[in-house]
């Protein structure tokens, strides 16, 4: 009688929240919001129920069941990453599609999203029915993103004579629109073992999620953080050009969508058995 | 199963045969065991103005920095629970009496705000704006505060609060100054600014551990108490706000602005001793 066995294998498992103007492909409604304001319509957000690799794309997601556990699991830690774009400077579109030159302003729902807002939630994790941790989302750091930053000024709505007091400046067209911030960082220090770790190096206690399992992780959205949500504009989008510079006003903007999202991530082992091996 | 271990990251924790206790059996036949589990224990403080419009307003948390301020001092563990507060902020299933056995390895206390420094009373282009409060607020303040954590009737931990290394928090930002609004408005510059603080490192390798491990036994009656020095209160109660964040302009250049959030949180690192639903044992 051949004996079979389980391979172990490290793996990650990971699903993905988003919020951007526009969908792609087949990317599903449940989970991906076109505005701040649908998302924080919602009190809770449930990861590892809504998505799979057969309706979103596997840099969001990698499960093969929506809302079971592929493989007999052990996850060693778990982590949450909000993520957003790269700047501050972000534009809403008008009914026309096109923006309105007057208003550059960084938006702080960036900043906001990035570094404010994982304050304001609380995360459950749970196996089957029970709930395995109970914190705040940002003390379950990524253990991954953005390590720098950019330290940027924006000048904003600028005339050549309103700056005649100041340092010397010298850009054409005379009325002059520079939004030129770049912004960005993540939660906790971008590094693997920075996360949410079960047990610890010496003594791991990893949470063992049998195969076919149901594994949820549920984040709630404080009162405070669902009321500032709703106010928000956007998400908005990139500004990728605004002028060219040879003509005197403002001509076609190109603009592309933001996209803010949440993505939680358990690390851990799998078992699998190996196709084509009685045993690893 | 065996696990890679890394040698330099050994902590001193109990093992899991040792985090596993015996309880007496109450059937008289089967044994029952705790499960030794990692888990935190976390409690916030808040300062905002929104709080009188806040469903939950949960208690030892203020409107103005003034009357923060006011407090002689600010207690954690013992004052909110999730029946009063939202669980971004707290964990407690019970105000005054622990939930559940829990060995005690570190604590730490993160004081946060939001990393847009810019905060106006009115939300028009042109009034007075505040830059400073959320720096202060997490880079100076904890300078000039201390905790004393109480098991019981012991005090357990008296200390610096900015020896407590919350071991998590924010990357990333930078400071950010830049001119904004129409023509009008250049003279205000600079009107935000980003901070992205933290105290300490933001990684759990780096929170404060205590010596040897504290345990704190179910149904006991457990705090942190925090704080301020004179000074540090009187330049609370000095403080305006907390105010209004601006976000953006509308289209009849009226600022739009949300309100802004600062907040203390403990957290308390270690395991937790429960007996698993639907198992005699793990």
């Amino acid at each position: 009688m051949p004996q079979f066995l389980n391979a172990q294998e490290p793996w990650e498992l990971h699903d993905t929240l988003c919020i951007c103007a526009n969908r792609y492909g087949s990317e599903p409604a449940a989970g991906f919001f076109t505005t701040f304001n649908a998302f924080a319509a919602n009190e809770r957000h449930l990861f590892f129920k809504n998505r799979s690799v057969g309706n979103t794309h596997l840099a969001y997601n990698n499960q093969q069941a929506m809302d079971r556990a592929d493989f007999v699991f052990h996850a060693f830690s778990i982590g949450v990453h909000f993520f957003g774009p790269c700047t501050p400077v972000l534009f809403d579109l008008d009914d026309q599609d096109a923006i309105d030159t007057q208003q550059i302003t960084p938006q702080t729902y960036q900043s906001f999203w990035l570094h404010t807002l994982p304050r304001h939630i609380g995360l459950e994790f749970s196996v089957g029915q029970d709930v395995k941790l109970s914190c705040n989302s940002l003390m379950a750091a990524p253990g991954y993103g953005p390590s720098i930053s950019g330290v940027g000024a924006g000048l904003d709505g600028l005339t050549a004579t309103a700056y005649d007091a100041g340092p010397p400046i010298t850009v054409t067209p005379a009325y002059v629109q520079i939004p030129e911030i770049i912004y960005s960082g993540t939660q906790g220090v971008p590094e693997k073992r920075a996360r949410f770790q079960f047990g610890t190096q010496r003594e791991p206690s990893p949470i063992a999620i049998p195969r076919g399992e149901i594994i949820e992780v549920k984040l709630t959205l404080s009162e405070y953080a669902r009321r500032v949500l709703s106010l928000f504009p956007g998400p908005g989008s990139y500004l990728l050009q605004k002028y060219v510079f040879d003509e005197g006003t403002p001509t076609e903007a190109v603009t592309f969508p933001s996209r803010f999202g949440i993505q939680v991530s358990l690390y851990g082992v799998r078992e699998v058995q190996q196709r084509g091996q009685l045993h690893a | 199963m065996r696990y890679a271990q890394d040698p330099q990251e050994m902590e001193e924790m109990p093992s899991e045969e040792e985090s596993t206790v015996a309880l007496p059996s109450p059937d008289g036949g089967r044994e029952y065991y705790n499960v030794s589990e990692q888990a935190v224990l976390y409690d916030t403080i808040a300062v905002t103005g929104e709080l009188p419009l806040l469903s939950k307003q949960p208690p030892g948390w203020f409107a103005t920095f003034a009357l923060a301020g006011g407090a002689v001092d600010h207690s954690f563990f013992n004052v909110r629970n999730l029946g009063n507060c939202d669980s971004a902020y707290t964990n407690m299933d019970t105000r005054d009496q622990t939930a559940f056995a829990f060995r005690a390895t570190g604590l730490g206390l993160s004081f946060w705000a939001q990393t847009w420094g810019a905060e106006t009373e009115v939300a028009t282009a042109g009034r007075l704006r505040r830059h400073l409060p959320n720096a202060i607020w997490q880079l100076d303040l904890p300078i000039h505060a201390s905790v004393i954590l109480k098991l019981q009737q012991d005090e357990r931990t008296k200390i610096n609060a900015a020896m407590l290394t919350p071991g998590y928090g924010i990357t990333g930002g930078g400071t950010a100054n830049y001119c904004g609004g129409t023509e009008a408005e250049t003279a205000e510059v600079p009107f935000g600014q980003c901070t992205a603080a933290s105290q300490g490192i933001p990684s759990p390798s780096a929170v404060y551990r205590f010596p040897n491990l504290i345990d704190i036994p179910r149904r006991a009656s457990l705090s942190a108490v925090l704080s301020f020095s004179e000074y540090a209160r009187q330049l609370l109660q000095t403080m305006p706000g907390p105010a209004n964040c601006p976000y953006t302009v509308d289209i009849n250049g009226v600022w739009q602005t949300y309100p802004v959030f600062f907040g203390i949180t403990a957290v308390l690192y270690g395991r937790r001793l429960v007996q698993q639903r639907g198992a005699l044992r793990a």
